[in-house]
Formats: C-alpha cells, sequence, structure tokens
C-alpha cells in the first residue's frame, strides 16, 4: 500500500484522531533559484551545467556572494537543501583563480565527508589535473595522507582530526597553512556543549597558527535551523558572521503528525502509553508496506521498542541500532536497510547523521528528540526524492514533550531554541592551551582569544608542563599532549561490557563513563539487542563490566544521591526580593540503590543497594532564590521548588539546545548559603559548557516557559507532565506561584536593565 | 694501540665549550674506529646522490621527541676525518629559545665548504626533523647531499647480523662494543630534567652519546664501502656475500648480483641461507634467459647428499616440464617424497600434508603420462 492511501485511512480513523494534537501538511514547494553568478569561471560553469546545475538556489547564491565578498558565513537551511553547493563555489571559484589556495572542510562524522568526495572530486578535475581533494581521517592510507600533505587543496576531514593529527604536525603542512582560504564546516549546530567548546578551542588553535604562517582563511559554515545562529557562530569563530537564512530549494509534500496519548485520568493528568501508541502506530505502517525508521531517546528505550516490535513483527523484521553496537552489528543493519531486505528499524539518533541507509517512507519520533534541529533531521531519513513523506512525533509524558504538544508552531516558526556553548570551559582551556603550547610557544601578548591566558601559562609552567624561557612558554614535557585529549566522550573513557558465556567471555558492547554507575552497577540489568544480561561484577578501576544473559522479566532503574556547595559567585541580580545568580559550585553524587521495574506493567517489583564511591562534578550553576516560602508547613514550598525544578529543566533543555540529560537540578526550602527557597540549574558537564550562564541570561524566558507548561496542563493537581509525580496535593498551585513570582520579578529586571 | 672510541683522547666537558650567543659549540679530537684505510674510490653501489662531492661529514641529531611541532632539536652533531683521528663538533641548545640560533649556526657552517653528509637512519628522521624545524623558524637551511648508511647496513648486514642498530654493528663489524651509553630514548627526559634543574651538566652523557654515534657512523661508512668493493671471494661469511648480493640487486646490477650468489652458494652457507640463495640465483637465471645456467644448478643442488626435499621438487619440475623428461622426473619426484617422509620420522612428526599431496599429484600425472606412452617411444 502507498503511504497516501495509509495517511488517507489514518486520517479517517477516529481512535487514531483523538490523539492527533496536530496534524500539518506542508506543501510541496517549488524550487526558488538564480542564474549562475556571472564572475563564476567558465570551465566550473560547464562543469555544474554538465551535471545537471544550470543555476542556483536563491541561498546558494547568497553565500556565494557573501564568501566572495569576504564575509565568515553561515548557511541555515534544512537537510537535502544542496547547501553543500553554498560552500564548495567560493573555494572551487577561488582555486580557478589562486591554484595555491587550500581549504580545510570539517565534517562531524567521517561517513558525512566520505559523502562529499566524490562530486567535488569531479568538479575538481573541471579546473585541473593537479588539484587534488581528499579526505584526511583515521581511514586514510599513508600514501594518501603524504600526498595530501604535500598538495590537498581541499582536506575533507573531523575536528578530532584536525586537533590531534593535523594542527600539531603543521611543519608537515606549511603549504596549507601558508596558503589557507577556507575552513568549511558543516552542520554547525552539532559543535555545542562540550564537543563545541572543545572545537572552539581546536579553532583558535588553527587561526593561532595561520596567524603565524601568513594566512587569514574565512569560515563557511552550514547549520540546521536554529535560533541566534550569528551569537553562537560568532562565539565559536571568536569572528564576526554573516548569515543566510532564506531556503530556495524545491521538496515533496510532508505530513507532521503530532501525537499526543489520550487522557486515561484527566484528573491526575495520566494518559495512554506512548510507546505503545508508536508500536501500534509502527506494526500499522510497517505491515502496510511502509518502509519506517522508529527514532528513540535512549539506548534504552531502542531496546524495549525492539524487544517488543519483534514479538509482534516478528524476528527478523525489524532491528534495533544504536552505540554501543559492535561496528560489524551495525554495518550489516545498515546494508539491510539500503537494499530493503528490512523494512524497519529502531534508532537512537545514531543513524540521525551521514550514514547511508537509503531513503524510508516514515519516521516514528517517540518522544520529542530534545531539539527541533534533531526532529527535522529524523524526519529527512524519510522521503524520497518529490515524493510523499510522513513523520510521526509521539510526545511523551515527560515536560518537554507536552510543552511542545502545547505549542506546536514552535516547530514551524522562528526557532526559539539556541545551541549554548562556552568556549571558555576553563578544563577545556587548559587542555587546549598545551596543545597550543606544543605547536608553537606563548609569546607574551599571546592571549588565545582569553584574558586569563598569562594565569593559566603560568599555572602550566608551575606544575613543569611549559616552560617560561627567553619570555616564552613553551612545551617542556615528553610526550604529545593531544593524545590524551579526546573532543567527545573518548573510547578510552567507556566501560566495556564482557558477556560471560559456557565458551568464554566476549565483547558485548560499551557504555560511556557518565552512564556506567547507573547502567552497570552490580545486579543491573543490561539491555543488548532486546535481551536481558545481568551484571555480575563490576571492574569500576578497569572500566569492565562481566555480565551473563539471564531471561529477567524486569529491567532496573538507578538513583542518585547528590550534595550542592558554591564555590564562586560569579553575578547577580535582584530585584523585587528576588535574587538571581550564576557561579561556580560543585555537586556531588552517590548512586545509592536500584529499582526492579516490570516489563510488562512498568510496576516496581524490587530494590537493591549499590556500592560505589562518589563522585564530585564541579561546574557552573545558575540559581533563583524567593524572599520566603509559602505560607504553611515546609513541605509545602519543598513540593512546590521540586515541582518547579522539574518542569523548569524541561524548558530549559528546550531554550538552550540540549539533552536534559546535560542539566542538573537540585532545590531547598533553607539553602544553606542563601537561607531562602533556592532552586539550582547546573551543568552536567565540568567546568560547564554555557548551559548556566545560557539560563541565567535567559531566565525571563524560562520561568515564563514553564508557568504556561504547568498552567496548560490538564491534570488537576499535578503530574508527570508538568511538575512531576508523587508530589504534595496542592503542588501544582504551588509551583504555579513561585513561578509566577520569579517571573514578574526577572521579567522587571529585564525591563529596567535592558534600556 | 690505542682503543678506539670517544673515551680516549681528547675529550672536552661542557665547561670546554664556547658561548656563540645562545648557542654553545664545542670539539672533540677522537681516535677512529674500524678500517684505517679509505676506499679508493668510493664503490659505485655506495649511491652518493648525484654531484655528491667534498668532505663526508657524519650527521646526528638528539631531539626532544619523536615528532609534531613541539618537538625541537637541542643538539646536533658533526663529524669528520682529520688524518687518523676523527674530528667531532657539537653545537648545543642549552635552552629551548636557542633552537632556532643553532640552526642559524648550522646552516653557516655547512656554507663554509663543500661537503656530503652520510647520516645512520639520517633519511627518515635527522634530516626530515631538520627541515621542519627550519621551516619551523624561518631558517634558510640548505640540505648538504646526503647518504643513508642505514639502507646500507640493512642489506649488507642483516643476515648475519639481525639487527642493523649502530650500536650493534659498532660492536660486530668495528669491533668495539660500546661501553657506558646512554639509550637514545631517555634522551628527551634528561633533556627537559637538564632545563628543570638549571644544569646543563646533566647533557654530558647525550653529547658522550651523540659523539660515539658519529664515530661509529664514520667507522661504518668505510667499512661498509671496503666491504662493497672487495671481490665477491667465497672466502668471506656466506651471509655477507648474500648481503652483497641484495646490495647488487638494489643497484639493479644483475651481474654483480649473480656473482655474489655463486660465491655465496660456493661459500658452504647453512641450509636455510643456501635455500634463499638458490631460489634468489634461479630468479636471476630464468630473468636473464639462461636456461642452461639453470638446469646445472638445479642439477648440482639435487644431487647434493642432503639435498632437502623441495630442492629435488625443483628439478623434477624441470626434468618434466622443461627437459620433457618424465622418466626421470618421476624418479627425483619419487625421490623427494621419500626425502620429505624420511625427514619427517627424522623429527617424529608427520609430513607436511599440503606439499606431500603435491608431490603425490606430481606423481600421478607423471605416471599416466608415461602409461600413455608406448614402452618403445624415445623418451
Amino acid at each position: 500500500m502507498h503511504l497516501s492511501q495509509v495517511l488517507d485511512r489514518l486520517a479517517h480513523d477516529r481512535a487514531f484522531g483523538e490523539q492527533v494534537a496536530d496534524w500539518r501538511v506542508l506543501p510541496a514547494e517549488p524550487a526558488r533559484r538564480r542564474p549562475l553568478p556571472p564572475d563564476l569561471d567558465p570551465r566550473l560553469a560547464d562543469r555544474l551545467r554538465s551535471r545537471g546545475v544550470v543555476d542556483l538556489y536563491v541561498h546558494q547564491a547568497e553565500a556565494y556572494a557573501l564568501a566572495r565578498a569576504g564575509h565568515n558565513v553561515v548557511t541555515l537551511t534544512p537537510t537535502a537543501s544542496g547547501k553543500s553547493l553554498g560552500y564548495a563555489l567560493p573555494v572551487l571559484q577561488t582555486l580557478a583563480e589562486d591554484p595555491h589556495a587550500r581549504t580545510i572542510m570539517l565534517f562531524p562524522t567521517k561517513a558525512l565527508a566520505q559523502d562529499q568526495l566524490a562530486w567535488l572530486r569531479g568538479d575538481l578535475a573541471a579546473l585541473g589535473s593537479d588539484l587534488a581533494v581528499g579526505t584526511y581521517d583515521g581511514d586514510t592510507a599513508p600514501a594518501e595522507r603524504r600526498r595530501l600533505r604535500r598538495a590537498g587543496h581541499i582536506v575533507l576531514t573531523n575536528p578530532d582530526m584536525l586537533h590531534a593529527a593535523i594542527l600539531p604536525h603543521h611543519t608537515q603542512w606549511v603549504h596549507l597553512f601558508e596558503n589557507l582560504r577556507y575552513v568549511v564546516l558543516d552542520e554547525l549546530h552539532t559543535y555545542r556543549g562540550v564537543f563545541g567548546a572543545h572545537v572552539a578551542q581546536v579553532l583558535r588553535r588553527l587561526r593561532r597558527l595561520c596567524r603565524f604562517y601568513g594566512s587569514e582563511p574565512r569560515f563557511l559554515a552550514t547549520s540546521a535551523t536554529v535560533g541566534d545562529a550569528e551569537a553562537f557562530a560568532s562565539r565559536l569563530f571568536d569572528a564576526p558572521v554573516r548569515v543566510v537564512r532564506e531556503n530556495g530549494a524545491p521538496r515533496g509534500e510532508r505530513h507532521v503528525v503530532l501525537l499526543r496519548p489520550r487522557l486515561i485520568d484527566a484528573h491526575a493528568g495520566v494518559r495512554a502509553s506512548a510507546s505503545a501508541l508508536a508500536d501500534d502506530l509502527t506494526v500499522r505502517l510497517v505491515e502496510s508496506g511502509v518502509a519506517t525508521i522508529v527514532f528513540c531517546r535512549s539506548r534504552q528505550s531502542v531496546e524495549l521498542h525492539t524487544r517488543a516490535l519483534k514479538a509482534r513483527l516478528g524476528e527478523g523484521r525489524v532491528e534495533g541500532y544504536r552505540g554501543g553496537y559492535l561496528p560489524s552489528e551495525r554495518r550489516a543493519i545498515e546494508a539491510a536497510l539500503r537494499d530493503g531486505s528490512l523494512r524497519c528499524v529502531v534508532s537512537t539518533n545514531a543513524l540521525e547523521l551521514g550514514i547511508d541507509i537509503g531513503a524510508l517512507d516514515a519516521a516514528v519520533v517517540v518522544g520529542y528528540p530534545g531539539t527541533v534541529a534533531s526532529l527535522w533531521q529524523q524526519a529527512g531519513r524519510a522521503g524520497r526524492r518529490g515524493e510523499v513523506s510522513a513523520v510521526f512525533l509521539v510526545a511523551t509524558p515527560a515536560p518537554l514533550d507536552q510543552y511542545l504538544a502545547d505549542h506546536p508552531a514552535y516547530l514551524y516558526g522562528q526557532s526559539p531554541e539556541a545551541p549554548a556553548i562556552n568556549p571558555d570551559n576553563r578544563y577545556i582551556l587548559m587542555d587546549h592551551l598545551k596543545c597550543a603550547a606544543f605547536e608553537l610557544p606563548f609569546a607574551p601578548d599571546d592571549r588565545f582569544s582569553v584574558a586569563t591566558t598569562p594565569e593559566m601559562l603560568d599555572a602550566l609552567a608551575r606544575a613543569g608542563i611549559l616552560r617560561l624561557a627567553g619570555g616564552r612558554y613553551y612545551w617542556a614535557t615528553e610526550g604529545y599532549p593531544a593524545h590524551g585529549i579526546s573532543l567527545r566522550s573518548g573510547p578510552g573513557e567507556n566501560f566495556v561490557v564482557i558477556e560471560r558465556t559456557d565458551a568464554g567471555p566476549r565483547v558485548l558492547g560499551e557504555v560511556d563513563r557518565p552512564s556506567a554507575p547507573t547502567l552497570l552497577h552490580e545486579q543491573a540489568i543490561y539491555l543488548h539487542g532486546g535481551r536481558t544480561y545481568q551484571v555480575e561484577e563490576l571492574d569500576y578501576p578497569e572500566r569492565k563490566a562481566f555480565v551473563r544473559a539471564v531471561d529477567a522479566d524486569y529491567y532496573t532503574e538507578a538513583e542518585m544521591a547528590s550534595r550542592l556547595d558554591v564555590l564562586r559567585l560569579e553575578e547577580e541580580l535582584h530585584a523585587d526580593g528576588v535574587g538571581a545568580a550564576l557561579g561556580e559550585v560543585e555537586v556531588s553524587f552517590l548512586p545509592t540503590m536500584f529499582k526492579k521495574i516490570a516489563f510488562e506493567t512498568r510496576d516496581n517489583v524490587g530494590w537493591g543497594p549499590i556500592h560505589l564511591p562518589e563522585e564530585h562534578l564541579p561546574t557552573m550553576a545558575a540559581w533563583w532564590t524567593l524572599p520566603d516560602p509559602l505560607p504553611g508547613p515546609p513541605a509545602r514550598t519543598a513540593s512546590a521548588l521540586a515541582g518547579c525544578a522539574h518542569v523548569l529543566s524541561a524548558v530549559a533543555a528546550f531554550f538552550l539546545m540540549c539533552d536534559p540529560r546535560d542539566l542538573g537540578v537540585a532545590s531547598q526550602v533553607r539553602d544553606p548559603r542563601t537561607g531562602v527557597p533556592t532552586l539550582y540549574l547546573y551543568d552536567m558537564t565540568p567546568g560547564g559548557v554555557g548551559l548556566a550562564e545560557a539560563a541565567f541570561r535567559r531566565g525571563h524566558e524560562l520561568f515564563a516557559a514553564a508557568l504556561e507548561r504547568i498552567r496548560a496542563c490538564p491534570c488537576d493537581a499535578g503530574c508527570p507532565s508538568c511538575v512531576g509525580p508523587g508530589r504534595e496535593s496542592d503542588a501544582k498551585d504551588g509551583a504555579a506561584e513561585l513561578l509566577t513570582r520569579w517571573e514578574r520579578a526577572l521579567s522587571l529586571a529585564r525591563a529596567a536593565g535592558g534600556r | 694501540m690505542t682503543t678506539p672510541g670517544p673515551d680516549v683522547l681528547g675529550w672536552r666537558g661542557l665547561d670546554a665549550f664556547v658561548r656563540r650567543g645562545e648557542v654553545w659549540e664545542g670539539e672533540h679530537l677522537l681516535a677512529t674506529l674500524g678500517p684505517t684505510a679509505p676506499p679508493s674510490p668510493w664503490p659505485q653501489a655506495l649511491a652518493w646522490p648525484e654531484g655528491a662531492e667534498g668532505e663526508v661529514m657524519a650527521l646526528d641529531v638528539e631531539t626532544t621527541g619523536l615528532g609534531g611541532a613541539g618537538s625541537a632539536v637541542f643538539q646536533v652533531g658533526l663529524a669528520w676525518r682529520e688524518g687518523e683521528r676523527v674530528r667531532v663538533r657539537q653545537l648545543l641548545a642549552p635552552d629551548l629559545p636557542a633552537e632556532g640560533p643553532l640552526l642559524e649556526r648550522l646552516a653557516a657552517l655547512w656554507s663554509e665548504r663543500r661537503i656530503r653528509l652520510v647520516t645512520y637512519n639520517g633519511e627518515s628522521f635527522d634530516l626530515p626533523f631538520l627541515r621542519a624545524r627550519a621551516r619551523f623558524h624561518g631558517v634558510r637551511l640548505p640540505l648538504p647531499p646526503a647518504m643513508d648508511l642505514l639502507s646500507h647496513t640493512r642489506r649488507l648486514y642483516r643476515d648475519r647480523d639481525g639487527s642493523c642498530r649502530l650500536t650493534h654493528l659498532e660492536a660486530t663489524r668495528l669491533g668495539h662494543p660500546r661501553g657506558d651509553d646512554l639509550p637514545g630514548s631517555l634522551v628527551p627526559q634528561v633533556y627537559y630534567e637538564s632545563l628543570r634543574r638549571g644544569d646543563p651538566t646533566l647533557l654530558e652523557p647525550v653529547l658522550r652519546h651523540n659523539a660515539a654515534d658519529l664515530v661509529a657512523t664514520l667507522g661504518l661508512v668505510w667499512r661498509v664501502a671496503h666491504d662493497l668493493a672487495a671481490p665477491p671471494d667465497p672466502s668471506r661469511h656466506p651471509a655477507d656475500l648474500f648481503g652483497l648480493y641484495r646490495t647488487a640487486l638494489a643497484a639493479g646490477d644483475a651481474h654483480s648480483a649473480r656473482r655474489a650468489l655463486e660465491a655465496c652458494l660456493a661459500a658452504g652457507p647453512p641450509p636455510h641461507l643456501r635455500r634463499l640463495a638458490l631460489s634468489r640465483l634461479s630468479r636471476l637465471l630464468r630473468a636473464a634467459g639462461d636456461a642452461d645456467a639453470r638446469h646445472v644448478l638445479w642439477q648440482a643442488a639435487a644431487h647434493a647428499p642432503d639435498a632437502p626435499p623441495e630442492h629435488l621438487e625443483a628439478w623434477a619440475k624441470i626434468l618434466e616440464h622443461e627437459r620433457r623428461d618424465p622418466l626421470a622426473a618421476r624418479a627425483v619426484a619419487a625421490a623427494a617424497l621419500a626425502r620429505l617422509r624420511a625427514e619427517a620420522r627424522a623429527l617424529g612428526t608427520a609430513p607436511d600434508p599440503a606439499r606431500e599431496q603435491a608431490l603425490r599429484r606430481r606423481l600421478d600425472r607423471l605416471e599416466r603420462r608415461l602409461a600413455r606412452r608406448s614402452p618403445a617411444a624415445p623418451a
């Protein structure tokens, strides 16, 4: 059955229709075009025409013009809009005029770089056989590496490679650095959070070397549509940028269906299961012959859905896909999707970027993926050229999902989400100062874009890592600093999961370090491939977990106790008795116990203790105070505060474009430091990646949105979708009251400070 | 007789080094190692670069690491012969900012006269390192023509020596076991330690190590030249003769390669080398189209009393396919199979099944062919 017919049936299905919060048909749109630029080299123009490009989309033409005028450019357009040509054309035209010119193109993944290589190679060949382009990454053969070092006009690589292999060896890349004209960054919005803070440093190192070699490259970037892209990009580049927003690419008809499971109990705010709705819909689509991808928020939920769908569709008709599976396993699934032998896959965002799985017809997104940009990227996995496609977003009870279901317009209008970045995280900065000193000794006036550079260099010299001699700081330690520094949570940080079998041990997968205490504590149920394993032994120092296959009818969820201490106040403001502050804090975590949850009923069927050491997190926090608690017993304020924290962290994740897990919250009725009711929101990354700061600056928006969510929630007295479960009976009203006081004061303060 | 090596005459400590701005410079006059007579002329196979002439100067650099822009050159040693002695000149950057001036001083020294460099592993390490550092500091440092001795010693000596590390060859080929020497891998650590403590005298062991390498390199370059120039006489060690073959092969000199292998076989090589030399000589003869010589070679090899089964098999192949003598081929193949089994029995194991099967198939094929022939037909 064709997708249109399936959609037609769904539209006439009353039970389904009751759960549709919003159904929009984005009509097919024609292209808007401009002629090829008049200054384009005729060889290039001919080459473009020969591959069917007779004119440009408006965004390509504008990006070209801005780049040619010497600006740093960011183009904001959806996936599959031909944005690559926007940055490739100025690069190629520059090469047509000056065959010595060099360009670095950075892609967040190897797969994305590989994707661009073939057509770039073809276009470049039109300009001369001696112009070279190639990918430079971990898979590149030694001979090709030498060729690119010597004469690579366009080098396609990733930030990790630039960091660990190119910058530290810049003396082997003299031609590149002397003649570097452009640095291209694809998928710019992915360079946020920890990764973004690292990449900002890598770019500072790059620009520092360029100054040394006498070049001054421009940045050309593409990004998903995000708010405040200009500020984000200019922080990342340390330079002003121009933004291209108008999209001229055509598109096929797309149905965007927002589903909100039906209310079972309106008073308690209880809704039917989003997972069950997603599974029912997926089964319906797949059985009608619609190739479907299901996106889940977590690895755990990939496993749960895979298990459920396998039971209903049958083994072999659906596969799970996530990080932590072995590469061979993943390659096999990708191939099966490409050749059409597999018609349904359940994945985390691991399948979002760059990996070639062909096009499917429909995407079922279980739970808002955390960012609008990510949602559109997942939606982009469905839809063959010019044909009808559909994306179904199934809202979970999470406040963020419900907030979006209240405001579907956020998906289409000006994006409220803005990626946060903190290029001055001092841990990350310190790491890259070492790399930078290795690459080039620091001169006294070399600030590395940060005022505190001299103090940091002094600290490194005192530690014997650098050496101050002749007025310069030199790298003065054996070893190679870039090797110890991963731009992401590197593979060395992961825990390895090892299965004990009668035939001996075998590696099952990997778990990142922050998740390890909650997923791999002893007796935890670890899920892989829809099967259950129990952790028998966790070797914490060696980062190994030993598991054994068991037939469990439950899974486990761990709980953590946390404590927060303020180390240093950075900024604060007061208005109407309400305070807002930003500062350095230390949060201590202690995993305490785990619960056993039955697969079938989601009931709590038991518990056990966890014995692991306490972990300490030095980070940045924003906090807000009220002059006094609510009338009545302190428990009333405590419950209201916890409710505020619950909803606030959800809307903050939305506005700050991060994963809710990147944010921590804490609250106190009589805070030991402030003595009054206080609500903390902190970065889960050591040193902070800018989320707390952004929350501090956008406090009035966050509180307004949190308040709106509570007011829009149909429940009587609080539910998981607003203030969270298990609160005092008037927690919802209490939270609304607290939020109102904060929101009013912060808006006033902003209005006063804004002028 | 003086004991050779840098420990004897004229070693001058760091206090005798001259300060030229930030760069320290010292000279030593040391005893030579190895041959005392110069090669005359230099053998062709040594392959100096086109147009290389002038003084032969050994070069060895000491660095703070193995690579990357943060690894610096902090010491450069040069050495040349002066009569019966070796003159070693050492430039030292006692602190990191002196690296640029050190390279400038090196450029000045090299511009004074015509020289050609000899290095040990300089092609992969010392020269690219110097080139990168000079570029980094913006110092014009034209490198003199250079020859890397390591490529030669690998070909010439590895069959006998196994390791071609400089200190190893210094012991085996120059008769001078290196005494108390700082391992090269510790050099960066020692340098950083001297910086931390502000004590350049800690660098004395590095300077001695560098000088010892230079003296050994100069001794070895004459040793190699003499060994290459000497005729391939079966009185020489068979493994060295095989090394001569490797050298000639690399130089594209098929004639010398053949003579070296013939001498190697005549010198009574151990079994593994004998097998290797035979197969290489056979390959050379095949390439030269000299079938007769090849047949004689294998015939002789097969008739040696201790001929291994694969030599018999090789001869059987020639008899079958080239001499077209199935009868003789069958006899030799049968002998090969018997030898294979006898060898295994002697070792108390079973014969290699793949080789045994290959020989049996050959025998079967020959039997069939012989059966098809009329007994009266001429062979």
